[in-house]
């Protein structure tokens, strides 16, 4: 019995002990903070890999900061592979952490799973006293796509929201065949051509190119339809219902017609035998030898779009209107992040990275004469290998700020936000999804989805044996509960609005 | 006659094995040395078209970085298996012996760790908060020093020692360290030594470390330096679009990861056949006593 007790002491003891430090840090740090409040501390983590001249770009950047607004930033670079792990992390631990780049899609960051935490600070009041350029430069329909439950959760990082799909074809091609890119207006316009292709072109030259993941992700605008969740989760409205009625989009007649289309050009020879497994589409297209393909087009382009395909000139149709989803504004934001001990000053920076010009190139490009060279008043020229060029403008503020590089066009910027203004904004604008209640749902139709979807949408398989088969397992995996739940609270959020 | 017959069968069936083993190896050095306009043409194949060095070249393209990693990642093998092995083969051998007044809750102890383990974020906070180990050699060291599971191996195979043995050496006047150095250690090689490479292994392949603790590029291990260069590779098409700059350069992509894959393991693999006559035998420890 006494043994036992020492034992319990003795353990206790440890504890307290491995405790004791955790106090005497945090009491030191609050000390030493206390003494500098004059400048305030912002730490900015940014999905970016660290490079030499960081110490650099932020002396010239808190020389502008400092005075200014009494600022000194320091940037935290977080390289792409630990990321969101990484900010995660800091998050829960509570590490010194105030201004972060955090994304809802595959660049990292889980915005909604970080704001459903409580890891970010809403930033409506911020916004209204200390962020009123920022405010006024994005137009408000955006703004409503980075509401959760009603209190906006982020800044945009703005720069291109509309996604506007269409045929991506290399001029080379279309000259040799005497065909006019600007004729077409269905996705069945291209066939002709590309039988020609098919018929005259050696065998390594891939007519129309598709990658396992196929086109169905961006030809869903193409067919009229707005993903609620993302195009392979069962659940689309149909563009103009205004009764917001939730279907699956796999049972549509567009999806029917798009993969009976596919597998008639698989059968037809369009389509590159290993389309079903092939994952990496730049490989490929870099040796030149993707004819046609289907994606988005943004203004300026073309150059990014010639060096993608090996060099040749690539034509590009427009075939959607361009749109903005809710998807597309969430993909690069700024937030602030709760253990922020200056929400303020966190708000004022990031309203000064986007509206101060000079302090957003330099983020970005680094220093004159030292990472870049001026070409002109608005153009510049990077020095290779200078120690800073975190190539992730558009994860950092306001794109059109930016100074141009390369091929850009001298009014990319103008034609990028003339796009955004006058691109049809989703009516689920602001709507997210909230998945926690579908979690096994969701994860049994994406496995369903997973071994089905890639056969048929790549025209591999004959929709006609496939189709009922996938739509069937859909059901069984409860396709048709997520599209209720979808429903129900797509309602919910109609009737608040 | 017969016998003949059945040493040619055996030697059949071990190099079919064989070659099964060494195939992907060849293959893997093969494609990192092929041309990546061959891989995406022809596919990946095991005698290379053409021989381009792109992929060392682009990975080489900074060597400092490189042998910094390889620098960091060596010193936290060596150190780590070492003190590792020091610490669990001493925390083994109280635990394997029959007079030692706390075993039952010490081994209690070990054995709730490899049951439960507290999450993610109270082990970083402990790592990087309360003991500050963020940026230091220690944080790639200290978290895979002890673990429950091989200590509890090294136990069984200290209990396995006939208690004779040390009662003799104790009779003779001999203290417990003389008894751990002197007698255990030496019988204990084959135990040691499948424990100490599979600590080894541990901490050449980790990258999870470096990734939680490091963000100092002095302090990058070698595997999450590799990986963290996949990453860069296969989202170079995906920034290159977004950020409005043209990537130029052709990146051997499919060859380059290959080509980490034959320098992350290559160390390794020299060292594997030194410790191969210890593991062979090391994969019955634990087995032996019931």
């Amino acid at each position: 019995m006494n043994v036992k007790v020492k034992i319990l002491l003795g353990v206790t003891l440890i504890f307290f002990l491995l405790a004791m430090p955790v106090f005497s840090v945090g009491q030191q740090e609050t000390s030493a903070r206390e003494g500098v409040k004059e400048i305030a501390q912002i730490k900015w983590a940014l999905r970016i890999n660290p490079e030499s001249g960081e110490a650099d770009v932020e002396a010239a950047m808190n020389e502008i900061l400092g005075s200014k607004l009494g600022i000194n930033v320091d940037i935290l670079p977080l390289s792409k592979g630990e990321f969101t792990q990484k900010l995660n992390l800091m998050m829960a631990a509570g590490d010194a952490l105030d201004v972060t780049f955090i994304s809802s899609q595959s660049w990292g960051g889980n915005f909604y799973q970080v704001v459903s935490k409580g890891g970010l600070l809403p930033l409506d009041d911020l916004l209204n006293e200390y962020g009123q350029g920022i405010k006024d430069q994005i137009p408000a329909k955006y703004w409503e796509a980075v509401k959760v439950n009603g209190s906006i959760m982020g800044v945009p990082n703005y720069q291109i929201l509309a996604r506007s799909n269409g045929f991506r074809v290399q001029e080379r091609f279309l000259d040799k065949y005497g065909y006019d890119i600007a004729e077409w207006t269905k996705l069945e316009d291209i066939e002709p051509f590309l039988q020609d292709v098919k018929d005259n072109e050696p065998k390594n030259v891939i007519p129309w190119f598709l990658t396992k993941t196929g086109i169905w992700a961006s030809v869903l605008h193409y067919y009229q339809l707005d993903e609620v969740a993302d195009a392979k989760t069962p659940g689309v409205i149909r563009f103009n219902d205004m009764s917001f009625t939730v279907i699956n989009q796999f049972a549509t007649p567009e999806f029917e017609e798009h993969v009976q289309l596919m597998h008639k050009w698989y059968k037809a020879g369009f389509i590159q035998k290993d389309a079903a497994v092939i994952t990496d589409m730049a490989g490929v297209a870099k040796t030149g030898n993707v004819v046609a393909e289907w994606g988005n087009h943004k203004p300026g382009d073309s150059a990014d779009l010639k060096a993608r395909n090996g060099g040749f000139d690539i034509a590009v149709q427009v075939l959607d209107t361009p749109y903005v989803n809710t998807n597309s504004v969430v993909v690069t934001l700024s937030g602030i992040v709760r253990q922020s001990e200056n929400p303020e000053k966190a708000m004022q920076f990031i309203n000064e990275i986007n509206t101060n010009k000079e302090l957003y190139n330099l983020a970005i490009f680094g220093l004159e004469g030292i990472n870049y060279n001026k070409i002109d008043a608005n153009r510049i020229e990077l020095i290779e290998n200078s120690g800073w060029f975190p190539n992730a403008a558009w994860g950092m503020g306001s794109q059109f700020n930016a100074y141009l590089i390369g091929n850009q066009p001298d009014d990319v910027w103008e034609q990028t936000i003339e796009l955004n203004e006058s691109a049809k904004a989703s009516p689920l604008l602001g709507f997210v999804f909230d998945p926690s209640m579908m979690k096994s749902e969701l994860t049994n139709v994406l496995s369903v989805y997973d071994s089905y979807a890639p056969a048929l949408i790549t025209g591999t398989a004959d929709p006609d044996e496939l189709l009922p088969e996938f739509i069937e397992k859909l059901n069984e995996a409860g396709a048709e509960k997520i599209i209720v739940e979808m429903q129900k609270q797509l309602d919910i959020w109609v009737d608040s609005k | 006659m017969k016998l003949a017959g059945r040493k040619t069968n055996t030697i059949i069936i071990l190099s079919i094995f064989t070659a099964l083993f060494i195939y992907p190896i060849v293959a893997v050095v093969s494609i990192s040395i092929s041309h990546v306009e061959d891989i995406y043409t022809f596919g990946y194949r095991i005698i290379p078209k053409s021989i381009s060095w792109d992929a060392y070249k682009y990975i080489f393209a900074s060597p400092q970085q490189l042998f910094s990693s390889y620098r960091v990642s060596i010193i936290v093998t060596v150190l780590g298996t070492l003190l590792g092995l020091l610490i669990m083969s001493m925390l083994a051998f109280s635990l394997s012996r029959k007079n030692f007044k706390f075993k039952r809750p010490l081994t209690y102890f070990v054995f709730f760790t490899i049951i439960f383990n507290p999450g993610l974020v109270p082990w970083y906070i402990n790592i990087a908060q309360t003991l500050g180990m963020k940026n230091t050699y220690l944080a790639l060291i200290v978290p895979y020093l002890v673990w429950g599971w091989f200590t509890m191996l090294l136990r069984t195979f200290f209990a396995s020692i006939p208690e004779e043995l040390f009662e003799s050496c104790e009779m003779d006047g001999a203290n417990q360290f003389t008894v751990f150095f002197r007698i255990t250690l030496p019988l204990s090689k084959p135990a040691l030594a499948s424990v100490g490479l599979l600590m080894m292994l541990r901490y050449w392949n980790d990258w999870f470390l470096g990734l939680l603790y490091i963000n100092n590029t002095e302090l990058m291990p070698l595997q999450l330096w590799l990986y963290n260069i996949m990453v860069n590779i296969e989202e170079m098409s995906r920034v290159a679009a977004d950020a409005g700059v043209i990537e130029t350069i052709n990146f051997p992509s499919e060859s380059a990861r290959m080509a980490m894959a034959v320098l992350a393991a290559g160390p390794i693999l020299l060292v594997l056949p030194f410790f191969q006559k210890y593991f062979v035998k090391g994969i019955t420890v634990g087995s032996i006593k019931g």
